[in-house]
């Protein structure tokens, strides 16, 4: 167990544009760090310098305190699951499990107690003596991960390593990654493009767009505080609502969206004329006593089960809101509609560098930790 | 392709015409090896027919005991054995560098692997010789297969190269985590994973050196003892004296292995060819 | 041969240059047997054969004098040559495009579902798989007056001929044309039908429902999409062809006097026969260094400009 240190680190394939900028992150011992983007943002590129198959063009990596920049991928103590789990297809799953020990030279009898104890966790026992092509998606991700664990490494690196299951196997998998970090208690870093794996899986999240670092941090951290509109509209979906509002009387106004300023929000917006204002679908209520009350006219109703989201336009021509309701309540396509927002759920961010405005001591003028 | 009642039978019946005439075709000249084989000498002296009169059965047993064939036949062999081992020894390096890695003169070397695909053995056979007379490698196989693989290399990289580009990178990210060095990364994950197209190539090379013709016969010409079937059957006039018939059933023989070869790995061949022009 | 400075890159671009922990040196390792080979049979035999066609060389014997151009000189003087000059424009001409285009015709066969469809496979295989040496010596002893090429076409009742094939022109010339485009076809075929099988049988359904008959198909839309490896096929056949050596070699040796001679079976027979002219010898083989040098560019320029397509 270690954990891992990126100090610097940049890498560019080619001079204009750089794959990962001058990035600097501290996974801590034993923690489940999940690496979280858009595609092309340098998150895949970042767990391969890790890994040490792609060498960073600058700054320096540590694992477990050790400098393993110049250390070749097989001495740095990490194990992989890979996006296509890549299982050797010419052998058994046994052999699969067995062939990096069997490299390192490990006595016959420990590979057999690793090789068996590994089964028994991931359930592979009788799968042990058939070849990959003739397993599910789900088999092959479990003797994937258990080709990881038989090395008992210092880290795991998991690239998307459920993005070739299906909906409903890629949940089991999850709670059982969650259920296996939880026992083994093993530094892992989790590459994803999916929102909603990085918050259920991650002790700690952090958002990468175009190679730059954008915010590290607890799940809810993120949520409720992004630093920026990028991670604001990355985490939570169906995504947060932004518009362009400025300021009439006293409030922030947008069509029929009327923000009236209270004292955090005045603070914020430390006498700016416009701001980007920030609404997650989920915050609208329907007969709360939010101080931000708004009426409008849905065009469209998704009825998703649990809840319903509600379409509507704020101003005409403008884009489109949306917000997550009651699926019991009594609402209409053309039926003008009241909902309600409590001030506190308001985001803003600067218009023009899209950070988000806080007040006072809290200001945040680029991308920072928050825990 | 499935077609409704008479169009299918007008159909079927252009199909089978047509493969038959081209089947026909291209049977043609084992036609003639068969039935010329089978004809006692005096058959052969006037005009020609295809039915033999009295065929002379026994050529099938007797074949197998002329010295002189059997002498071609492992000629033959050890040429085109040595053409297979020396091409791939040289081209299963050479397609995993050029397939897996990045370096300077990489492109350089591709082009030269794609252009030298044009040069036969008869361009540079002249000062061939004269290199294989000073290194006195005139007059034996190893001069022959040194020059012949040359010539089935540059196609043989080509192909591998392919097949070896076609295997997942993470595949051999994860036999390097396993502790595999680049040798170790190919003996036990790149060549098990290429078998189709390493027996592909090693198809490839074998027909070239079996069916290798210019460089043996300017090469062995003095040196009747080693040469292959090709050779001798062309200089039969002369020093393989061993009749026509005997001539047309070496002909035949030597197609044999050939044609168990092809139908053995057809499959891998097909895989091959569709590597080929997948690109 | 310069080759290397005019054709354009070929392989992949390569984007990143990873660390190589282990050190370039080794890299260059695994290429050097192949490269050693290529250069001692291929490479320095080019520059040979350039410096040799400078100089004349008596016989067997060693002693080689500069002489400059002259070899060149004297060989474009020589009406032999450029009738042989043209004699291989015919010869790969008409192969090569006979070849193209009874491919895609047998393609077509061999693509259909019929029974017995694999032993048409493996027998149009045999030619391919046949050295070319043993099916010429074959066709030639088939081909003599009372050989069983004659006796066939009596068969096919096209009367009672004794013709000599192999002894004048035309008839020389058109037997080893008939020879090369049946060594020829069978490969084309088999690399054709590989292209046309990646054709997503949903194309040909939906040109059906569009009302095209199999002709038009044929025609408007596997060729379209096989143009591709059409063209790669036909340029290396093209290549193949010019180069053959073996098919004219055995079955006429050149003759008539020179008339069924192309470049290089004139080439081997000017080197390695009569008096041995190793001068001149080279400075053909040089000429047909340069035309495949030419043709080298067509090829790569077409291959890279056509897989960019």
């Amino acid at each position: 167990m270690a954990s891992v240190t990126l100090h610097d680190v940049s890498k560019s394939y080619d001079a204009a544009v750089p794959a990962v900028a001058d990035l600097t992150l501290e996974v801590v011992d034993g923690e489940f760090m999940v690496l979280v983007g858009p595609s092309g943002c340098g998150k895949s590129t970042l767990l391969r310098m890790i890994a040490g198959f792609v060498a960073p063009s600058e700054g320096s990596i540590t694992i477990g305190g050790r400098d393993v920049t110049d250390v070749r991928p097989r001495d740095r103590d990490v194990a992989m699951v890979f996006q296509s789990y890549a299982l050797y297809p010419h052998m058994t799953v046994r052999q699969n499990l067995e062939f990096g020990l069997k490299r390192r030279r490990q006595p016959r009898a420990a590979i057999d107690e690793q090789v068996s104890e590994a089964a028994r966790v991931l359930e592979l026992e009788p799968l042990l003596d058939r070849h990959p092509d003739t397993l599910s998606g789900g088999q092959r991700q479990r003797v994937a991960i258990g080709r990881a664990m038989v090395r008992e490494p210092a880290v795991y690196l998991m690239d998307e390593p459920l993005s070739n299951l299906d909906a409903k196997l890629r949940v089991s998998m999850r709670s059982e990654l969650a259920r296996l970090h939880a026992t083994l208690g093993v530094t892992t870093i989790y590459v994803t493009h999916d929102q909603t794996e990085a918050m259920t899986l991650g002790d700690r999240v952090c958002v990468l767009d175009g190679g730059v670092l954008q915010q590290v941090g607890e799940p809810r951290a993120l949520y409720e505080r992004p630093v920026n509109r990028f991670v604001a509209g990355f985490i939570g979906s169906p995504a947060m609502n932004f518009v362009e509002a400025e300021v009439i009387d006293d409030a922030l106004v947008y069509g029929a969206l009327r923000i009236p300023l209270d004292g955090r929000l005045r603070d914020e917006l430390d006498g700016r004329r416009s701001v980007t204002v920030g609404i997650r679908p989920g915050d609208f209520d329907l007969d709360g006593d939010g101080a931000v009350r708004v009426t409008v006219t849905p065009e469209l109703l998704e009825y998703l089960g649990g809840e319903q989201a509600v379409e509507f336009p704020l101003a005409e021509r403008g884009e489109r809101f949306v917000a997550l309701v009651s699926p019991r309540a009594p609402i209409g396509l053309g039926r003008p509609l009241e909902l309600c927002v409590a001030s506190d759920r308001i985001h803003l961010f600067d218009h023009g560098s899209g950070l988000a405005l806080r007040s006072g001591r809290d200001a945040v003028r680029r991308p920072l930790e928050t825990r | 392709m499935r077609r409704p009642g008479f169009h299918l039978d007008a159909w079927r019946f252009t199909l089978y015409g047509a493969a038959l005439i081209v089947a026909g075709i291209c049977l043609f000249p084992y036609l003639v090896m068969v039935s010329t084989a089978l004809k006692p000498d005096a058959e052969l002296a006037g005009a020609q027919s295809w039915l033999p009169t009295a065929p002379n059965w026994s050529i099938f047993v007797d074949i197998w005991t002329d010295e002189t064939v059997l002498r071609g036949l492992r000629n033959s062999l050890i040429i085109a054995f040595g053409v297979t081992f020396l091409t791939l020894a040289c081209a299963i390096p050479a397609a995993y560098a050029l397939a897996r890695h990045r370096f300077p003169l990489r492109d350089g070397f591709m082009t030269v692997v794609l252009v030298t695909q044009m040069l036969s053995p008869i361009v540079v056979i002249v000062p061939l010789f004269q290199t294989a007379t000073d290194l006195g490698l005139l007059g034996g196989f190893p001069g022959v297969i040194l020059a012949s693989s040359a010539f089935i290399l540059p196609f043989s990289i080509w192909l591998l190269t392919g097949f070896f580009s076609a295997i997942s990178t993470e595949l051999e990210e994860a036999a390097t985590l396993d502790a595999c060095g680049r040798l170790a990364t190919l003996w036990h994950v790149i060549l098990p994973l290429s078998l189709p197209g390493l027996a592909a190539t090693a198809v490839y090379s074998f027909l070239f050196g079996w069916n290798e013709f210019v460089i043996s016969l300017t090469f062995l010409s003095a040196v009747p003892e080693k040469w292959p079937v090709t050779v001798g059957v062309f200089s039969s006039i002369g020093q393989w004296d061993i009749g026509w018939q005997a001539l047309m059933m070496t002909a035949l023989i030597s197609t044999l292995p050939v044609l168990l070869l092809f139908s053995f790995v057809q499959k891998y061949l097909d895989r091959g060819f569709a590597t080929l022009i997948g690109r | 041969m310069a080759v290397t400075s005019v054709t354009p890159a070929a392989g992949p671009r390569g984007g990143e240059r990873a660390r190589l922990p282990d050190g370039l040196w080794r890299l260059y390792a695994y290429l050097l047997p192949a490269a050693l080979l290529l250069a001692a049979v291929l490479a320095i035999p080019i520059v040979q054969t350039v410096w040799l066609s400078l100089h004349t060389q008596e016989g067997l014997s060693p002693e080689k004098t500069w002489v400059g151009l002259a070899n060149y000189r004297d060989l474009f003087a020589d009406g032999t040559f450029w009738r042989v000059f043209a004699q291989t424009v015919v010869w790969t001409v008409s192969v090569v495009g006979v070849t193209t285009v009874a491919g895609f015709a047998v393609a077509h066969v061999l693509q259909a579902r019929f029974r017995g469809r694999w032993l048409f496979r493996v027998v149009l295989m045999l030619p391919w798989a046949t050295s070319l040496a043993l099916s010429a010596v074959v066709w030639r002893f088939a081909m003599s007056p009372k050989g069983l090429v004659n006796e066939s076409i009596s068969l096919l009742g096209l009367g009672e001929v004794s013709v000599a094939w192999l002894a004048d022109v035309p008839q020389a010339a058109l037997a080893v044309i008939y020879v090369g485009i049946w060594g020829s076809v069978p490969f084309t075929a088999v690399m054709l039908v590989a292209a046309m099988r990646s054709i997503p049988d949903s194309i040909h359904e939906a040109a059906e429902l569009d009302g095209a008959g199999a002709l038009a198909r044929a025609f408007f839309v596997t060729l379209p999409m096989i143009r591709r490896v059409l063209l790669v096929v036909t340029l290396s056949n093209f290549v193949l062809v010019f180069n053959s050596f073996p098919i004219i070699y055995v079955m006429t040796g050149g003759g008539p006097v020179n008339k069924t001679d192309i470049l290089a079976t004139y080439l081997y027979r000017t080197g390695f026969s009569g008096d041995f002219d190793i001068g001149t010898a080279s400075a053909i083989a040089v000429v047909i260094l340069v035309l495949l040098l030419v043709m080298s560019i067509v090829y790569v320029r077409g291959l890279v400009n056509r897989t960019r397509v």
